[in-house]
């Protein structure tokens, strides 16, 4: 098996004088993988990729790049094309320059990196534009001239740093199509990290859920959506109908709305456990044999264009449901096999009656 | 209509004070040193066929370079090293830095004296040492002296101008520069220095403009030993003061010079955000 492009072992880091600290972290890109990192906040994946970029030096661990060590390298010498946040295009320069700018310092003659330039704008399509400045460009076209210039000088793997948080909804997603896009054509592996789990999950290879310095779960978007590992991930990662409970039986666990019955559990009874539900789950009206059904009032009820995102208030909480159809709501079931189990490590300090439907 | 033509009217109000002092303070003294200058023909020939005038814009010019460019150099530096510094510790250094430009110029030059000047406390220290306290004074009561002098209360302008600019410097750009594959010094010329360059030109430029005017300093630590513009100024209306329309003439001169460089500042300075256009 080849080397992953690139790989952080067993890598700590802690910022001077301040509380935030990166635990051991593990983590690989193999050739021609797009991996996203997400996380809230002070998660740590923007020290991810800064340790990645050599704009850090990690405390303990190694960072290796297509097998070689890098972790003493200086941020030139890693050949990483980085895009970050706000771009960072240099304002004096045209679009063309900026592109250039790689195969200049790297000593390509003036005409050669010239063409190379052009041909990369091409590919982002934006040839008629080389020749304006930054100020001159909108957000998407400065992201394409940053993307550009990332790749020009064919770097061993592509880091992300938050690179749509800039732009608007629709432009969002069609630049996430149009790095995947590009990801794709060039095989270059890319550490992409955001704080949208909607853009991680539709671009990613794989995902890796950061929280408070860790790394909470790694796997295929799938994975992460349908088979979280904890109760955080479960609420990070799509949105969710999450109940704390105990394991009844082989199949059964009594929630604040009542008994949930599930497909085999593999827990003893009296574990404590979050059940979770992911609201296109939930089925509309009563089921044909009465399991897992609740009745109740409709709360709030959200039109979101395709579908419609509602709260069914029941007894002893809430159900957020998804489905495509207008009318009323008054009863809804879920099927067994919608229902997931997720074992508590401990009994949670915020142990809630009511359903407790988030992000 | 009347609401917007009364706000004209106030708006215009708040204008006079600033007017008057414009009228009373600048617009009329230059049009009595015109009046003076023109009353009598040639005035401004015997100025410029001088052998006199020419040493001072000769001395002038060399003092305007040097001060100036010493107090760039070394004001950006500053101004470098503050803006990577906590933002608490930077305000109380700013305190410190801009100090010299409340003092008089007269304050500035007498200080020098104390301490470089022959009987200096700096210049007895290196006798000790073996230097020539006569040579070392020298120094000061040249005209390199003179714009080492300068340059006290001529760096704190530069750092005050060049400071917004720096802290507001966005460093991913550096970043950026160097994950493409710069070194750090590649980068801060590539990509620091094309940004920093109008405000560079136009701190120069006023510098240089207030520099090329002063005359304080200048008369207290050297007299009129130095030919520099200001001083001869100043000897032909308080020492040998028979030419007065000559006097006018040089006035003009001198104002038009330091105007002329204060112009290529603005002009540089103008250029700083062309996207704002």
């Amino acid at each position: 098996m080849s080397a992953p492009t690139l790989a952080l072992d067993a890598v700590e880091f802690a910022y001077p004088g301040a509380g935030f600290r990166l635990a051991r972290t593990d983590l690989v890109v193999a050739p021609g993988e797009l991996v996203a990192v997400i996380g809230g906040s002070g998660s740590g994946k923007s020290t991810v990729l800064r340790l990645a970029a050599g704009f850090l030096a990690p405390a303990r661990g190694r960072i290796l790049i297509d097998g070689t060590d890098v972790t003493e390298a200086p941020p030139r010498a890693r050949e990483l094309g980085v895009v970050f946040q706000a771009y960072a295009l240099f304002p004096h320069m045209t679009a063309r320059e900026n592109v250039a700018y790689p195969l200049k310092v790297r000593g390509v003659g003036t005409r050669q990196r010239g063409e190379q330039a052009m041909r990369m704008l091409g590919l982002v399509g934006l040839t008629p534009l080389a020749d304006r400045r930054p100020d001159q460009l909108s957000g998407g076209q400065q992201q394409r001239v940053a993307l550009a210039r990332a790749l020009v000088f064919r770097p061993r793997a592509l880091l992300l740093d938050e690179p749509l948080s800039a732009l608007d909804a629709a432009l969002r997603g069609e630049m996430r199509d149009e790095i995947r896009r590009l990801q794709r054509e060039h095989g270059i592996a890319t550490l992409h990290v955001t704080h949208d789990q909607e853009e991680a999950l539709s671009m990613a290879d794989r995902v890796v859920v950061m929280r408070e310095g860790r790394i909470e779960q790694v796997g295929t978007p799938r994975e992460l959506y349908e088979h979280p590992r904890s109760r955080w991930v479960a609420s990070f990662v799509g949105q969710a109908n999450l109940w704390e409970g105990v394991v009844r039986g082989a199949d059964a666990v009594e929630t604040p709305v009542g008994l949930l019955r599930a497909g085999p559990i593999g827990l003893p009874p009296g574990t404590r456990a979050t059940v979770l539900v992911r609201p296109e789950g939930v089925r509309l009206g009563a089921a044909p044999d009465g399991v897992n059904t609740f009745t109740g009032r409709l709360g709030r009820d959200r039109f979101l264009g395709a579908t419609r995102r509602y709260d069914l208030e029941v007894a002893g909480g809430t159900v957020v449901g998804e489905t495509p159809e207008a009318g009323a709501i008054d009863a809804v079931h879920i099927p067994r096999a919608r229902v997931q189990v997720i074992p508590a490590p401990a009994m949670p300090s915020n142990f809630q009656a009511n359903g407790d439907p988030r992000r | 209509m009347p609401r917007r033509a009364s706000r004209r009217g106030r708006l215009a109000l708040l204008a006079v004070p600033g007017g008057l002092v414009l009228l009373v303070f600048f617009v009329a003294p230059l049009l009595a040193i015109w009046a003076d200058a023109i009353a009598e023909p040639g005035s401004f020939r015997r100025v410029l066929d001088s052998p006199v005038f020419w040493r001072s814009v000769r001395g002038s010019a060399l003092l305007t370079a040097v001060a100036s460019s010493f107090s760039l150099i070394v004001g950006s530096l500053v101004a470098l090293h503050l803006s990577r510094i906590d933002a608490r510790l930077r305000q109380t250094l700013m305190f410190v830095i801009a100090l010299p430009l409340t003092f008089s110029g007269l304050i500035v030059a007498y200080g020098f004296i104390l301490a470089y000047g022959r009987a200096g406390f700096v210049t007895q220290t290196l006798a000790f040492v073996g230097a020539d306290p006569v040579q070392l004074a020298g120094i000061l009561f040249s005209p390199v002296g003179l714009a080492f002098a300068s340059s006290y209360y001529l760096i704190p302008r530069v750092v005050l101008l060049v400071l917004p600019v720096l802290i507001n410097f966005d460093w991913t750009h550096i970043a950026a520069a160097e994950s493409l594959g710069a070194r750090r010094w590649r980068a801060l010329a590539d990509v620091m220095l094309p940004q920093l360059v109008p405000t560079l030109a136009a701190a120069f430029c006023l510098v240089a403009a207030v520099v090329f005017g002063a005359y304080g300093t200048a008369l207290a630590l050297v007299g009129t030993r130095v030919s520099i513009l200001p001083l001869q100024l100043y000897s032909m209306i308080a020492e040998t003061g028979s030419d007065f329309p000559a006097a006018a003439a040089l006035s003009i001169v001198l104002t038009g010079c330091c105007s002329a460089i204060i112009a290529a500042g603005e002009v540089v300075a103008a250029r700083r955000e062309p996207g704002d256009a």
